[in-house]
């Protein structure tokens, strides 16, 4: 059975075999003719299918399903949410409390 | 007059591992115990809508599923609170209110409040709930070790009292170890999971492109399954964003 929920991982821990996996990054490249995102987290990067284009250092929440293409991980997005104003510093603060108490 | 269950913040995992409890008495509100003991009467999050909400044609009542990156759970919409979902579509980040459930095994929300937020909310509600549990964990830890030093509930609830510890943990405790004890031979086998992954083998099998009709699903599952049975599970799994309708009455598979 489908897992039915988006993990939410940081981008070096996505492996490519995973369902729904859900990420926050910013975007540092675009490939307009493929529509094709570069998404940077500061763990990694990794290129994202998107229907849109999204310009250079927007944050952007991703929600998708990855795959293997060529030794490389690609993520088909299923939602992308515009995480502009975010504060990603915070979130990733509050993300390392969480690590420590669900674990 | 009722009293109002005040809300608590917590993780859509959180409630999911949670037990589910529907007191006695017309009156009482169901809640959700936590694996820590907390009761959930209501519940705040914040979290993504994975598909785009259905609404019944009489407009009586709507669903959506929402996604807060641990878990997700179906939100259900009755009478006027419908009008919430008329504004929501798939991938909004939203902060919800709501009741909780249990239908045919399953953990629901009941909306009273859905709401767009902006991201910097998801930090908020996911700092609230992590510190929810930090002081729940902290508090449950006491209350275990005096239930279990003094063996006697009315004992223990009487030395939490005295130590500023909620008696009502103790109680807790006890209802934990009752549900624990009564509700793992049901998790074995999840008849409803069971029927989902069918109509989604049934549909990667007969899907010829264009979508499968209803029909063709219920008379393909006919001699395992009561046509009313398989009817739910595609609503469920459509309601999840496991399948979607491109024309009435057809399915496919969303991914």
């Amino acid at each position: 059975m489908k897992q039915s929920f988006s993990i939410e991982k940081d981008i070096r821990e996505i492996k490519g075999d995973e369902t729904l996996v859900s990420f926050i990054g910013v975007v540092v490249s675009i490939d307009p003719s493929t529509y094709m995102l570069i998404i940077d987290d500061g763990t990694g990067a990794l290129s994202v299918s998107s229907d849109s284009l999204y310009n250079v250092e927007k944050i952007l929440r991703i929600v998708g399903s990855p795959y293997k293409e060529g030794g490389q991980i690609i993520v088909n997005s299923e939602i992308i949410q515009d995480f502009t104003d975010f504060n990603f510093d915070l979130f990733r603060k509050v993300q390392q409390i969480e690590k420590e108490v669900y674990q | 007059m009722k009293k109002r269950m005040p809300s608590s913040r917590l993780s859509l995992d959180e409630i999911q591992k949670g037990y589910f409890v529907k007191p006695e008495g017309d009156f009482a509100t169901n809640y959700i115990i936590t694996q820590d003991g907390l009761k959930v009467y209501r519940l705040k999050g914040v979290a993504t809508v994975m598909a785009d909400p259905r609404l019944s044609e009489d407009g009586t009542y709507g669903s959506v599923f929402l996604d807060d990156g641990t878990q997700s759970i179906v939100a259900l919409a009755f009478r006027e609170n419908t009008k919430l979902l008329i504004p929501i579509k798939k991938g909004d980040l939203v902060q919800f209110m709501a009741k909780l459930s249990e239908w045919q095994g399953k953990k629901q929300l009941s909306l009273e409040v859905l709401s767009l937020v902006s991201p910097n909310m998801l930090t908020l509600h996911r700092a609230e709930s992590v510190l929810t549990l930090i002081r729940q964990k902290k508090y449950f830890k006491i209350a275990k070790k005096i239930y279990e030093e003094e063996n006697n509930v009315r004992k223990a609830m009487d030395r939490a009292k005295k130590e500023g510890i909620n008696p009502d943990l103790i109680d807790a405790i006890e209802e934990l170890n009752y549900l624990i004890e009564n509700t793992e031979e049901n998790r074995i086998f999840d008849s409803d999971t069971a029927i989902e992954s069918r109509v989604m083998e049934a549909m990667e099998k007969l899907d010829e492109g264009d979508g499968v009709v209803l029909d063709l699903i219920l008379y393909e599952l006919k001699d395992d399954y009561l046509a009313e049975d398989i009817d739910n599970a595609v609503r469920e799994l459509l309601s999840r964003g496991d399948l979607y309708e491109p024309r009435v009455n057809y399915f496919k598979k969303a991914i």
